[in-house]
């Protein structure tokens, strides 16, 4: 399988996205491979673009881009810290750190060298609103925002950023959290922590509230033309696929009078082969319904996916095609493809889990549309 | 330099090749056309076709020209390399995915991730993007750095579980793209503990259990585990 990178799509993308959340700045998430897009790639056009900060989760990604020369000056923020990560070239490579707990504020800062050009690490301190994943309890957000005081004012460390995750369960818990983010804040002030950067709001959450902005927000699925679901696809917020994926036609079958042909794509390509809800599944209804791919524009529903091969119906349309013919597998509204949110929700995910497990494995192309 | 973390790989694939050595003894040697094709479906193609040779196969297999290609180089010499289908059943089998189905195999990976933070939570407190798992008493979370960019599917939340301690616990809520949490219940794991998800030897959880959970074909599961989870090999074999 191949896939094809519309880098094109991705600066409309990020146009209409920085259009609709100024003032607030855009971040740009580029983590696991810019979601199978192609970390230094994404990157590049992203800064032609004017966007200045990213999201790279961990330490080593964004080393080596700051050290590629890629990002020039923008920000590379980090939160997912890995065994062995030193903070000592995290800080003197610039890399802006998320810290949810005390142990790694003191790490980052016992390593700051105060003779070294670049001595002050950027810290980004992160407030749990109720995800439950990382990010300091509230109560132990006092001992965490004295620390950073007591650090910032060693010289050490430069508080820059306030932060939450949200967990998009409902409006109403969104507020929740929302409500929650603001007592930190107002705890950083009172200790003298003023950082300029609060952010709260990924993808979804940003481009429908505006007082969820705040000053930045980290925008990742949206900038790839990825819809959130659940029926509500690229077409409706005004954005484009950036990925598409290609296959081909190995051969046609005759079964039970249904032309059925077999492409040259499967699960171990990363396409999905799982099936949810599976109460009443068995092995013998593995084959999946309620997606398609393109032949010869024509839609034609997805049969099965095999290890190495995938299977779908040709309607009467779609005659005659033929072994060698291309088949869109996803791609763009804007050609009557297929997008991932169709093929996310008739499996039950999000369109993002198919990009990164597809985009990681097949060869990819860039193309400037 | 500070270590944050010193216990040993964060994403671990265990691979045993004295597993897969036994596996291929099981389906006799002679008789063996290994499939090497996607990395040897997550297990590393260099590592295994060696063992696999020191085991008696002298007949490799992928499903492209080229994927043939790729891996040529890494073959030891005196062996065929073919193209053609990938034989689901002949997979399972010699990479121990479901060892409860096919008598005699033994599990080649063991997937395990460590510890990375904890968390105390109430009765009923939602988990993870849509809150769509809540505590069912008052009790502990692990946060753990696999997430689907790992391959681990998103859909194992809240339908599979992970071993920590030798308790077996709820993968709690959605997995995210690079973190899940695991509810310990009134225990709290420490950070650096390792978590345990399939292939354990003191544990019958294999790839299939997974693959079960979501109805997916069990070589999936290992085939699309990323480059993030490190691939160690612990037990040498002999190749020569």
């Amino acid at each position: 399988m191949r896939v094809v990178i519309d880098t094109g799509a991705y600066r409309r993308n990020l146009a209409v996205l920085r259009a609709r959340l100024d003032p607030a700045q855009l971040m740009a998430v580029v983590k696991d491979d810019a979601y199978g897009h192609g970390t230094p790639q994404m990157v590049r056009v992203a800064r032609e673009c004017g966007i200045s900060a990213f999201a790279v989760l961990d330490i080593a990604t964004g080393i080596s881009l700051r050290a590629s020369g890629v990002l020039g000056n923008a920000i590379a923020f980090a939160w997912l810290f890995d065994a062995g990560d030193e903070f000592g070239p995290a800080i003197e490579h610039e890399i802006d750190l998320g810290v949810s707990n005390v142990e790694v504020l003191d790490a980052i800062a016992q390593n700051v060298d105060h003779d070294a050009l670049r001595s002050l690490a950027r810290v980004h301190l992160k407030i749990d609103t109720g995800l439950h994943r990382n990010g300091a309890a509230p109560h132990e957000w006092a001992a965490l925002i004295r620390r950073a005081k007591h650090w910032q004012d060693e010289g050490r460390i430069d508080v820059v950023g306030v932060w939450t995750h949200i967990g998009e369960a409902s409006a109403e818990d969104d507020n929740t959290s929302r409500n929650v983010f603001d007592t930190p804040l107002e705890q950083g002030r009172e200790v003298g922590l003023n950082p300029a950067l609060r952010h709260l709001a990924a993808s979804a959450a940003s481009f429908e509230r505006v007082d969820f902005r705040y000053d930045l927000a980290r925008v990742g699925g949206f900038t790839y033309g990825i819809g959130p679901g659940s029926g509500i696809g690229p077409a409706d917020l005004g954005l484009e696929a950036v990925m598409s994926a290609l296959a081909s036609v190995v051969r046609i079958d005759d079964v039970d009078g249904q032309s059925v042909a077999v492409l040259d794509c499967g699960y171990l390509d990363g396409l999905p082969a799982w099936q949810i809800p599976h109460e009443d599944r068995s092995r013998e209804t593995l084959p999946q319904a309620g997606f398609e791919v393109v032949i010869a524009g024509v839609r034609c529903p997805v049969l099965s996916v095999g290890a190495d091969t995938m299977t779908v119906a040709l309607p009467d349309a779609a005659q005659p095609v033929k072994a060698g013919d291309a088949v869109v597998v996803f791609g763009s509204h804007l050609r009557g493809e297929p997008v991932l949110q169709e093929w996310a929700d008739a499996l039950g995910t999000v369109g993002e889990e198919i990009v990164v497990r597809v985009g990681s494995r097949a060869e990819r192309e860039y193309r400037e549309s | 330099m500070t270590l944050l973390i010193q216990a040993g790989p964060q994403r671990e694939a265990r691979i045993s090749l004295e597993h897969l050595v036994s596996n291929i003894a099981v389906l006799g040697a002679d008789s063996v056309t290994l499939d090497l094709t996607a990395d040897a479906f997550g297990h590393g193609v260099q590592r295994i076709a060696v063992a696999a040779v020191g085991a008696g196969v002298s007949s490799f297999t992928v499903r492209s020209e080229c994927e043939a290609a790729q891996i040529q180089d890494v073959l030891p010499r005196g062996t065929t390399l073919s193209v053609g289908r990938v034989n689901e059943h002949s997979v399972t089998h010699a990479y121990g995915l479901n060892p409860a189905t096919h008598r005699g195999t033994k599990p080649v990976m063991r997937l395990s991730a460590r510890v990375l933070a904890v968390k105390q939570v109430a009765a009923d407190a939602g988990v993870s993007y849509g809150y769509t798992w809540r505590a069912p008493h008052d009790g502990w979370l692990a946060l753990v750095p696999l997430g689907y960019g790992d391959g681990f599917v998103r859909a194992w939340g809240n339908r599979a579980t992970a071993q920590w301690q030798g308790i077996r616990c709820d993968l709690a809520g959605r997995v995210a793209m690079d973190a899940h949490s695991i509810f310990t219940g009134t225990h709290s794991a420490t950070v650096g503990d390792e978590v345990v998800y399939f292939g354990d030897a003191d544990s019958d959880v294999t790839a299939a259990t997974f693959a079960d959970a979501v109805g997916a074909p069990v070589v999936s599961v290992t085939a699309a585990l990323g480059s993030r989870i490190l691939r160690t090999y612990n037990d040498e074999v002999d190749a020569s």
